[in-house]
């Protein structure tokens, strides 16, 4: 799998795998961003992975200083440490399950919208295992998929209230709001569990990028 | 050393810019608005750069010092008083025991920023926290009396012109079509008053793409502009989200970000394009101006 280079920021490279929404496309990302989050290097400052490329943020001055671009700085790394492939090998990935009361505001409008009952879209989104392609929109909330093809729908044109704790879908995508805010998925269910917890200078994340995630229907 | 929050002002908040380093958890930067202001905060002090420093909207707050200290106000011009007596921005301002800090008009920028001798003692938290009326902020140790002076005649040249902003091509700069991307730089744009530190709504010619490509969620950045449905751009800012799923069109030198935050809504600008090679050495000269050295 060809991976490409290019700039965002002054102070950030991107390495693109792909453009389309594909499990393996994104574990070459993931793999990646495991490979900085491991071992550190002078000048990366972090890592944040997205569906198909990752962000290396960079210590940009002191690169200059050293005489390297940042485009050479990371090409060197990316292409000395990372072999992408075409499946990318992902041993060692968490299985996670989320238990979810599947009471959500929005379960019926999805559940007519797909042509099903209610019990069948607890059934159908209950039964498959999900990829985490990556945390974004708020902290800690998941972006995970590929849902079934049958429970694929739109977001809402105008977000509304969500609770925390909320389970929804948009698109080819379930995801969780770890706090309540503005949202636009279709919420079909809560689930207790925090995704987000915060002591005094350390926060720690349940669900993260490159996870798999059961939800069960409780 | 405690300070008092009287009256907390409007999106009062302290910012270091020390990075928390969870972008990969979908956690923002988070950092000042305007890092040049930020930074002279903590260096006419000689505080350790990077110290906490209120980042002030107006209405701004007024702070009650319950010790003898420092501070030093940089950044907006919201005529800056103790005690009702107008004080001077950008230099050292010494404080008595019970003195009071107020802001009391809205001369020029949107962002002031208030430094305290040894820096506000602060721990990030994920979420954003807003100073609340009542509340006691610290202050780390002072030593002595801080006789640091910057530059300031290369900070305010740093600060113009106001109303030009330069960029480079962001990752979906092709996607725009060839009459866009002539319009963008040929445009007098301004910024609407519903921008805030998650970033900037660009008021002007609506632009448009010439593919509907739908994008997945992607990296974005302070500086990145990204083409909205309705054919507006935003500049994400301080605050922005660590992805977005609109076409990142443009990217914002980071040198103009900080001129770019003090530009009042309403004000007109362009942007010009520059390449990301002239960006970095754009940069390159603020660092420099900041560390004293070069000339600008």
């Amino acid at each position: 799998m060809a991976y490409q280079l290019s700039i965002l920021s002054e102070d950030c490279v991107l390495v693109t795998f792909g453009n389309e929404l594909d499990i393996d496309v994104n574990r070459n990302v993931i793999e990646l961003h495991e490979h900085f989050r491991k071992n550190s290097y002078d000048y990366v400052i972090e890592t944040a992975p997205a569906y198909t490329s990752l962000a290396i943020f960079l210590h940009v001055s002191q690169l200059q200083a050293s005489g390297f671009t940042p485009l050479q700085y990371v090409q060197c790394i990316v292409e000395k440490n990372f072999t992408a492939s075409q499946k990318a090998n992902h041993t060692g990935r968490r299985i996670l399950e989320i238990p979810v009361r599947y009471s959500g505001p929005d379960i019926e409008w999805v559940a007519a919208h797909c042509g099903l009952t209610v019990a069948q879209v607890i059934d159908i989104h209950s039964r498959m295992e999900y990829h985490v392609f990556m945390l974004g929109f708020q902290p800690g909330f998941p972006y995970m998929g590929i849902t079934d093809k049958v429970l694929h729908v739109p977001r809402k044109s105008t977000p509304v209230h969500v609770l925390k704790g909320s389970v929804a879908l948009a698109a080819r995508q379930t995801g969780i709001y770890p706090q309540a805010s503005p949202g636009g998925w279709q919420v079909i269910g809560y689930t207790e569990i925090p995704l987000v917890t915060e002591e005094i200078n350390e926060a720690h994340f349940f669900i993260n990028a490159g996870d798999t995630v059961k939800f069960i229907a409780i | 050393m405690s300070v008092v929050v009287l009256k907390p002002g409007i999106y009062t908040a302290l910012y270091s810019t020390q990075s928390l380093c969870l972008r990969a958890y979908g956690v923002s930067p988070r950092g000042p608005m305007d890092i040049v202001a930020h930074h002279m905060a903590n260096s006419i002090l000689s505080n350790m750069q990077g110290s906490a420093v209120l980042e002030c909207h107006f209405p701004g707050p007024s702070l009650q010092f319950m010790q003898n200290t420092f501070i030093s106000i940089t950044g907006g011009d919201f005529v800056a008083c103790i005690n009702d007596e107008p004080i001077k921005m950008w230099m050292v301002i010494r404080i008595k025991q019970g003195d009071i800090l107020s802001f009391t008009s809205l001369k020029m920028g949107m962002r002031a920023y208030v430094a305290i001798q040894g820096g506000f003692v602060y721990h990030k938290s994920i979420y954003k926290e807003i100073l609340k009326k009542g509340v006691r902020l610290s202050a780390n140790e002072g030593m002595g009396i801080p006789t640091h002076l910057p530059n300031l005649s290369r900070v305010h040249q740093y600060y113009q012109p106001v109303d030009i902003i330069d960029f480079f091509p962001g990752p979906e700069y092709d996607l725009l079509s060839e009459e866009s991307k002539e319009l963008i730089e040929h445009t007098m744009y301004a910024l609407s008053s519903s921008s805030n530190r998650m970033g900037f709504i660009v008021e002007g010619e609506h632009l448009r793409k010439h593919t509907n490509t739908e994008m997945l969620s992607s990296p974005v950045t302070m500086g990145t502009v990204q083409l909205l449905p309705n054919g507006k751009m935003i500049v994400l800012m301080a605050d922005h989200n660590t992805t977005g799923g609109y076409p990142r069109i443009l990217q914002v030198a980071r040198y103009c970000l900080p001129r770019l935050s003090q530009l009042q809504p309403g004000t007109a600008f362009q942007f010009k394009k520059m390449t990301y090679n002239e960006a970095l050495i754009g940069w390159k000269q603020v660092e420099d101006l900041l560390n004293g050295m070069h000339e600008y």
